[in-house]
């Protein structure tokens, strides 16, 4: 298993130009267990991500914490150009679309943020010039990773679940265990499971191949979206459950009412550092009047990935918003107590 | 041999022209990666086959010019076609989809009018070697007698 786990970072370290790729492969096999992105910064050292901390790279595979530290390998700018034509599996035209929005999904799962000069037309950004970083993202299949959420929410998943988290918190991968779980009858008899990954993660399709395991009854939206997708899969695959990522725009509210008027559960993720975060965000708090999502899981941080701070009900949750606003700016009074 | 070698340089450019239509159509309509193009519409250009695999990590542009070194060379193509090859390997892939219509465009235009001097030469230059080839034989078989 750890084996596995330590080819995953192979596999994305695959994807760093020749000059780099050397050094990261060198990291110790506890080393890439752990790790959770790659960074390249132009002209800066190379870094890698663990659960406690950035770290960087020396030539031989050495990491240090200090980032002015000697022999630290650093990424040129034309290093950081040939990763991202190896990212891109040199079509850089066949990944307009997510390069537009920033990130690049590549076989495997993976998925790498590109950071760069905005190309604007008509106040619309149509590409990126210039790409002066690229954040690399380990994805991980953790099976069972989803299990306590499950056990201690039972049949009740289906009645809407929203997860909560800051960045690398691990609300991908437990909605990915979800998926799976949900739709190869692991719990109960499988559902019809619609997932709308319109930034590739959850399902990592690649040429149409779902590169994580997302179980037997689960088909894949792939890079829809998330409104027109919830609606593509309420109209046309009849879904008992339709899950996204990373949800909270107007529209995606408003496709969420109706994809809960039409029978079909949504489970998803929202980004927020704790519950107060949460209760201070107008997302968060629309969706959560739009009656889809009965809990709101919270997960602890980065450093503890995939572990569950607190189940809430949203009932307890809207009510403490109500009291909140009608005494102070804070929403978050202590009231609210999980329910498990 | 050399009347050959004009009709060869004719057929494997009439191929690379066919391969420009078809990726660039591949490119607008349905953004197949640059490995996908490369085995569907390798029929009759050899040297696709040397270049690896899109995710094999290895540099691009390198790998092209490998295999237009290692290959084309071999293919029939003449120097300036192989320097056309080059030029064109070194923007395959590197932009967005306006960007390689455009440069697929231009390539079609460069490749057509080397086309069309190929063409030229082999029928200008194959008859001269035809006849000469002839009368070689025809003097040789007189020599015998």
């Amino acid at each position: 298993m750890n084996q596995m786990k330590a080819a995953r970072f192979d596999t994305a370290a695959a994807g760093i130009c020749k000059k780099i790729r050397s050094s990261l492969l060198a990291l110790s096999p506890e080393q890439k267990l752990q790790a959770q992105e790659i960074r390249l910064r132009a002209g800066r050292p190379v870094a890698v991500c663990f659960p406690h901390g950035t770290c960087f790279l020396r030539e031989n595979g050495e990491t240090v914490l200090d980032g002015i530290a000697d022999g630290l390998l650093r990424a040129s700018k034309s290093d950081i150009e040939e990763t991202f034509q190896i990212l891109c599996e040199n079509s850089v035209y066949s990944h307009e679309n997510e390069i537009r929005n920033g990130y690049l999904t590549l076989r495997g799962g993976y998925r790498a943020g590109i950071c760069g000069t905005a190309v604007l037309q008509n106040g619309e950004i149509t590409g990126i010039r210039d790409i002066s970083s690229i954040c690399l993202r380990i994805a991980r299949e953790l099976p069972g990773c989803a299990d306590e959420l499950l056990e201690r929410l039972g049949d009740s998943v289906c009645g809407g679940l929203l997860i909560a988290g800051p960045p690398s918190s691990g609300k991908t991968t437990i909605l990915r265990d979800i998926v799976r779980q949900l739709s190869s009858g692991i719990r109960g008899p499988a559902k019809k499971v619609v997932i709308v990954d319109e930034r590739g993660e959850i399902a990592g399709c690649c040429h149409g191949i779902p590169q994580n395991d997302v179980g037997l009854c689960c088909d894949v939206l792939d890079g829809y979206p998330k409104a027109e997708g919830i609606l593509m899969a309420v109209r046309s695959l009849s879904p008992q459950i339709v899950v996204c990522d990373e949800i909270g725009s107007e529209t995606e509210t408003r496709a969420v009412e109706l994809s809960l008027n039409a029978g079909a559960a949504v489970i998803a993720s929202i980004h927020a550092g704790n519950l107060s975060e949460f209760l201070r965000r107008d997302q968060a708090t629309a969706l959560m009047k739009s009656g889809a999502f009965q809990h709101i899981a919270m997960l602890r941080g980065c450093a503890e990935p995939g572990k569950i701070s607190g189940i809430y009900r949203t009932g307890d949750l809207v009510a403490e918003i109500c009291r909140g606003t009608s005494s102070d700016n804070c929403r978050l009074s202590g009231r609210v107590c999980g329910i498990a | 041999m050399e009347s050959h070698k004009l009709s060869l340089r004719v057929e494997k450019l009439e191929s690379f022209l066919h391969f420009l239509s078809a990726a660039k159509s591949e490119i607008r309509f349905s953004a197949l990666p640059v490995a996908g193009i490369l085995q569907k519409h390798s029929e009759g250009i050899e040297f696709f086959w040397l270049i690896p695999d899109g995710t094999s990590g290895d540099d691009w542009a390198k790998s092209w010019n490998g295999a237009v070194l290692a290959g084309a060379v071999h293919e029939g193509f003449s120097q300036k076609d192989l320097e056309l090859l080059t030029g064109f390997g070194e923007g395959f892939g590197t932009s967005d989809t306006e960007g390689q219509i455009a440069h697929f465009s231009l390539y079609e235009n460069l490749t057509s009018s080397a086309l069309r001097e190929a063409r030229e030469e082999r029928n200008r230059k194959s008859k001269l070697y035809r006849m000469l080839g002839i009368f070689g034989g025809t003097a040789a078989a007189i020599l015998l007698c």
